[in-house]
């Protein structure tokens, strides 16, 4: 086990270097830069820009020089001082720019998943259990539905209703009147009543595609013979339920909890739009038309490191799981 | 119903059927058999005949949509009396979801499965599932179970017991992991032990090693055993008395001894023909009995048997269920052929 996670993590820190290479080469290949952009919005808004001012201040941000040595700097001031560079277009370092709505964007996802699986494995067994009855096939429409309605466009409709029936206004994560105030109990209660559309926007497709994939792995595994076997044993029912076929069938479940990880900080842009969240989405957006290399090379590095480690959480968390994984991981 | 004094469990006239989309499936068509105390009855058929069903009847597991829909299933347990003395249950008419029906499973009655390789969850050591049955049913602790386990793995011949109490499925052989189900099986010291086709997953010389076994722990644990097989070879090595089983009803029964050398139904002549035998000619081509089963959702009229005997008589097996004869010693069986002057 423990040369499994050993070899797992080597190949994962090898993963995150090349990966941080690609992201940087990626950024760098289109043509032009922020410099230009810079210029370009200048000129639009009628000032004189000469080639040499230009020049001058592409020689200030440090874009002239060639770009490994800029990869190296950037690289090196992350794993040294956990500098990420310093944002062009917010003249801040990216740290102090995405801070803030790094961990809002954090916190929502963490409890979105998190309720989204809570409510959605209890679902997915009852689902199995009863197959065929109303309850069963009453999740099963509401799954459908959530599995294909676009998420912007629920959170349009979920805005409308509380704008229109309930007479609240629902976007945003304050109200205006604790705008700028200090935390406070009635600030969170107001948080908390913000809080919970874009948690039930963000977490409805999630948890629908759950309750799918914990329904069908249940109808898998509760014919198997050892179900039958332990039901033999005079094992009580509700006991071998979730003893055996649970435990085979959240396999594919825990498998793909890793991968949340990325979606944990992406969100999404849109319906971060529609429902003006301090999400990291949108700013993502300006940094890439921006060029805004340093702030946009962060965010994507930050999203693929995440995509990374979390499928290195998830083949962990396999290996811990199933007993077959840590031998064939282990042993060779 | 009464069960006499020798008799641990008497099946009669049950039949269950499978509703299907395709039609009506008659799994078990009236199968009467009964299994004295302490003695191996054989039930011997081909695939389809109805034996697991059977077996699984009595633990009350058929699979989905199966049920019970006639018939009786009287078993001697102790199982629900506060002074441990012992009365009849019908346990196809208790419900399968009762208390009374779980204690029961493998607290009286325990099953080893045919197929060793999916009879375990991968999940869990053996060692944990094992030691279940007795944490399920008698009053131990952890610690306890834990020993009793090991001993029953070093009882049926799994060296390393201690170490391998506390491996995984797939760490053990498909021989391996079928000890340690007649293990599992005979932790709870059953009344009945039905075995299910243990062997017919296994290679001959494990079969061979399996049914040694079997023998030794029959004289050590007292078990009444219900051995199914489609193997006569088995059958004639291990039982005292065979039913034999053809399309959901039992056509002949007998003591072993009898059924061999004194076959009454045509089909169990046919399946004693159809033995290899070692002395014969290289030439001499595998007897094989003629047709084929029935379509499972078809109903044969008369006795099912007759589109495939040799000795069918014209206007009677096709039209009239056969008679059940008696021959004496408790051997009989359900055929035309003989009339009833015994």
């Amino acid at each position: 086990m423990a040369r499994f996670i050993f070899q797992r993590t080597l190949t994962m820190l090898l993963m995150l270097f090349l990966l941080s290479l690609v992201v940087f080469l990626v950024l760098e290949l289109p043509p032009g830069d922020f410099a230009e952009r810079y210029v370009h919005d200048l000129r639009q808004s009628g000032a004189q820009v000469t080639a040499e001012q230009v020049q001058l201040y592409r020689h200030m941000l440090g874009l002239d020089r060639p770009w490994y040595l800029r990869y190296l700097n950037w690289m090196s001031g992350i794993l040294t001082r956990f500098d990420f560079g310093w944002s062009l277009t917010y003249r801040m370092p990216v740290t102090q720019v995405i801070g803030d709505r790094l961990v809002f964007t954090v916190l929502l996802s963490v409890v979105t998943i998190a309720l989204s699986y809570i409510i959605a494995i209890p679902l997915g067994i009852f689902s199995a259990m009863r197959q065929y009855s109303i309850g069963d096939y009453t999740f099963t429409v509401l799954g459908y539905l959530g599995m294909a309605t676009p998420a912007f466009l629920f959170a349009l409709i979920l805005l409308y209703i509380s704008v229109i029936y309930f007479n609240t206004s629902a976007g945003g994560i304050f109200s205006v009147e604790f705008q700028n105030q200090p935390w406070s109990w009635a600030k969170l209660v107001d948080f908390l009543k913000h809080m919970w559309m874009p948690v039930v926007v963000l977490g409805t497709s999630g948890a629908a595609s759950t309750i799918r994939t914990m329904r069908a792995t249940m109808l898998d595994e509760k014919n198997q013979l050892y179900v039958t076997v332990a039901r033999a044993k005079g094992v009580p029912e509700r006991k071998l339920i979730w003893k055996y076929p649970v435990r085979a069938a959240l396999n594919p479940v825990v498998s793909t909890i890793g991968w949340e990880l990325a979606t944990i900080v992406s969100g999404s842009p849109i319906t971060a739009t529609v429902l003006s969240l301090p999400d990291i989405g949108p700013m993502f957006l300006k940094a890439l038309l921006n060029q805004d290399i340093y702030l946009s090379g962060t965010i994507l590095l930050i999203y693929s490191a995440l995509t990374i480690i979390g499928t290195f959480l998830s083949d962990i968390l396999l290996a811990v799981l199933d007993p077959r994984i840590r031998l064939t991981g282990g042993t060779q | 119903m009464q069960l006499n004094p020798d008799e641990l469990i008497r099946i009669s006239n049950l039949k269950v059927t499978f509703p299907l989309d395709e039609g009506t499936v008659r799994a078990l068509d009236g199968v009467n058999l009964s299994i004295k105390r302490g003695k191996v009855l054989g039930v011997v058929g081909e695939s389809g005949c109805g034996k697991s069903i059977t077996a699984r009847s009595i633990l009350r597991i058929i699979p989905d949509p199966g049920k019970i829909d006639e018939g009786e299933i009287w078993l001697r347990t102790t199982v629900g009396s506060s002074d441990g003395s012992e009365r009849m249950v019908d346990l196809a008419r208790i419900d399968p979801n009762s208390e009374m029906m779980r204690q029961i499973r493998w607290g009286e009655v325990a099953m080893v499965f045919q197929e060793p390789m999916t009879s375990f969850s991968a999940y869990h050591t053996l060692g944990d599932q094992i030691s279940e049955a007795l944490l399920t049913h008698r009053h131990v602790s952890k610690r306890e179970a834990r020993q009793r386990t090991i001993e029953m793995l070093e009882r049926v011949g799994i060296p390393n017991a201690s170490t391998r109490v506390n491996q995984y499925p797939h760490e053990f052989s498909g021989g391996m992991r079928q000890r340690a189900m007649i293990a599992m099986a005979l932790i709870c010291n059953p009344s009945l032990l039905i075995a299910d086709e243990p062997t017919t997953s296994l290679d001959v010389t494990i079969q061979a090693q399996m049914l040694e076994l079997m023998q030794n722990l029959r004289q050590d644990f007292g078990s009444s055993i219900m051995f199914i097989t489609h193997n006569l070879g088995v059958i004639a090595q291990i039982a005292d008395e065979v039913s034999i089983m053809y399309l959901g009803k039992v056509v002949e029964h007998g003591r072993v001894g009898d059924i061999f050398n004194d076959p009454k139904h045509p089909y169990t002549i046919d399946l004693l023909n159809a033995i290899p035998k070692i002395a014969g000619q290289r030439k001499d081509r595998l007897v094989a009995i003629e047709g084929n089963i029935p379509s499972p959702f078809e109903r044969v009229p008369g006795c099912p048997f007759h589109p495939r005997c040799s000795r069918m008589i014209e206007g009677l097996c096709e039209t009239q269920a056969p008679p059940e004869i008696e021959f004496g010693n408790g051997h009989f069986a359900v055929c035309h052929l003989y009339p009833k002057i015994i």
